[in-house]
């Protein structure tokens, strides 16, 4: 430690540094900074002189070119074979522009007979034009005789639309004494329907008098007959058996059961009651089995009916509505609109349409 | 934070005389080349310096040699380009007489004990590499990260091209301590006798929040069983006096790779 032990360490490292700097440094500094130079002055140098030596070669070559050649004569010799070659090109251009030539006479003929052609084609253009041209005069007359004719036709046509106007005029009075003698026909029809009620009244009347008068003059008769005599298995007389006892019985709905059919085909039987349901029964074997229940109904149901084949029933219902179902699948088929006043009965027609009565 | 210019500048500005030869076996000419000298910084890497080394010797080698990676040895042992040069030469300062003498291979490339550099960017790498370790140890990295990529650029290019105020206007951050009193730990490297270089973890403070010195350091190390008075430390060429502290040393002292280069031997 060179610094000597009484300074800082700071002063004694910066001390240190600045005598490392002296020894390592600033001795050889200038010497390698001028070595460099001297080197980089070689280098420019050899450099130079390399391409002093190319230079001076190439220099060389051109002075040996030169006294090599034969000066003038060389030369004119040169120029003289240029121009030939100048002169065998001008000849060679002459022969391309004669050929040239000839090609754009041929051109020019071909072009003088197209336009001969063309002409030719006018001609005949302006001759077809001038004939169609006729034509037309001969369609304008035509047109103007047509419209004479079209002329007369319509007068005669407004003459006749008068005289229909006038039959017409006619037509409406006869229709309106029609009118006047259907009217009368009709009251005194009207009158003849009300004598014939009379005469069947008076009829009927006279009738039943009659009939009074018969059962009168029999009430008196009857005090002579013996009922006695009368023999008990008399050959006229049959005893009419009249049902005592129901075969089947059974609950059908909750509450009043109001309509109840028949089913044209097996023993089915149809049932509607207060409780909105159409119900089904087979009662072939005794005692009743449930087929099926057609709902759908808002309110209770009022009469049911089969069609002719059994295959549709039909019920009418207090919600002003009429329904068709098939009794096989028992599906919904028709609904009618809704009506004003509740259905009472109803029927199929024969022809299987729905007819509905009040 | 590092304020101390002047001492930054006279780091800065430590430089070598080198004189570069040609291996005698290699020369392929008929005489053999001049040598070549050169003042090269000590904060710099060898292969930042030699471009000029290898125009010059690659016209008397051999053709085929053209294209080789050159290396460098001195006195028969190669020398690491990933070492700052200072570092280098301090580690042979003992049997050195200047200008150092160094030569200059491009055969031969001796694969166990050379890592093999093929240009500049993997210089770069390797520098930005050692930055990033040095700022783990300072601030656990939080400095370098949050740098932008021309902050590198511009650290690197600095360094390449030997501008003092370029590098430092961005190291400056890196020196900040950030709040705190000190550093975490001291980014350093050790080298003793021919061992592979040593690396603690040290905290530029005591337990008890004093400073410590660079004997400190050396006790933690386990290098003081021959006592102080027999172990030398060198960097940049000087011996920093051993109640320096560790915190001013690592602001000031430091290479451009933010790391205390510490060379330690032993007197006699």
């Amino acid at each position: 430690m060179e610094g000597g032990s009484t300074l800082s360490w700071r002063e004694n490292i910066i001390n240190q540094i600045q005598n490392r700097n002296k020894e390592q440094l600033f001795k050889f500094q200038d010497l390698i900074t001028s070595h460099n130079r001297l080197f980089d002055n070689h280098n420019a140098l050899r450099h130079e002189n390399l391409q002093l030596s190319i230079q001076n070669e190439k220099l060389r070559s051109e002075g040996a070119v030169i006294h090599h050649g034969n000066g003038n004569v060389s030369i004119l010799e040169s120029k003289l074979l240029a121009q030939q070659e100048e002169l065998t090109e001008l000849h060679k251009k002459r022969g391309e522009n004669a050929q040239m030539l000839i090609d754009l006479n041929k051109k020019l003929q071909e072009k003088e007979k197209k336009l001969q052609m063309v002409e030719e084609s006018l001609a005949e253009r302006t001759a077809t034009n001038n004939s169609l041209n006729k034509e037309i005069e001969r369609y304008i007359t035509h047109k103007t005789e047509l419209e004479k004719v079209n002329q007369h036709l319509r007068d005669e046509h407004q003459a006749l639309q008068l005289a229909f106007y006038h039959l017409e005029e006619k037509l409406r009075k006869a229709q309106e004494e029609n009118s006047k003698l259907v009217d009368q026909i009709m009251k005194y029809k009207s009158k003849t329907a009300e004598k014939m009620n009379e005469e069947n009244e008076n009829f009927l009347r006279k009738c039943n008098l009659k009939l009074q008068r018969e059962l009168e003059d029999a009430a008196k008769d009857m005090k002579g007959i013996n009922f006695d005599a009368i023999p008990e298995d008399g050959p006229n007389m049959q005893r009419s058996q009249v049902p005592s006892k129901a075969a089947v019985v059974f609950d059908a709905h909750d509450g009043v059961a109001s309509a109840v059919q028949w089913g044209p085909v097996d023993r089915v039987i149809a049932t509607g009651g207060e409780d909105r349901k159409v119900k089904l029964w087979d009662v072939s074997k005794g005692n009743p089995e449930n087929r099926g229940v057609l709902g759908a109904s808002n309110a209770g149901v009022m009469s049911v009916h089969f069609d002719n084949t059994g295959t549709y029933i039909l019920a009418a219902s207090n919600d002003y509505a009429a329904r068709v179902w098939t009794v096989n699948d028992q599906r919904l088929r028709v609904m009618t609109a809704l009506l004003f006043l509740n259905f009472i009965d109803i029927k199929f027609d024969i022809s299987d349409n729905l007819q509905v009565g009040f | 934070m590092a304020t101390d210019r002047e001492v930054l500048r006279e780091i800065w500005e430590g430089k070598l005389p080198v004189c570069f030869e040609l291996n005698q076996e290699e020369v392929n000419d008929l005489q053999a080349p001049e040598p070549y000298y050169l003042i090269v910084p000590r904060l710099s890497y060898f292969p930042l310096v030699t471009d000029k080394v290898r125009k010059h010797f690659v016209k008397y080698i051999h053709p085929d040699k053209l294209d080789a990676e050159i290396w460098l040895d001195y006195n028969g042992t190669p020398l690491k380009w990933h070492y700052p040069i200072g570092v280098l030469f301090d580690l042979n300062n003992s049997d050195i007489q200047l200008p150092w003498t160094i030569t200059v291979h491009f055969d031969k490339f001796p694969e166990e004990e050379l890592l093999h550099c093929t240009s500049r960017e993997t210089v770069e790498t390797h520098f930005l590499s050692c930055l990033k370790e040095a700022d783990a140890l300072k601030h656990r990295t939080q400095i370098v990260m949050n740098m932008q990529k021309k902050d590198h650029n511009q650290l690197w290019l600095g360094l390449q091209n030997d501008k003092f105020d370029q590098f430092w206007a961005v190291n400056r951050k890196l020196m900040e301590v950030g709040g705190e009193e000190s550093f975490r730990y001291i980014p350093f490297r050790c080298y003793y006798k021919d061992e592979p270089c040593l690396q603690r973890l040290i905290k530029p403070l005591s337990e008890s929040g004093c400073r410590k010195t660079l004997s400190q350091l050396l006790e933690e190390l386990n290098m003081l069983q021959d006592g102080l008075s027999q172990l030398k430390v060198t960097t940049h060429g000087i011996e920093p006096p051993l109640d320096t502290p560790l915190q001013w040393m690592s602001e000031h002292l430091s290479y451009a790779d933010n790391f205390l280069h510490l060379i330690v031997s032993s007197v006699g």
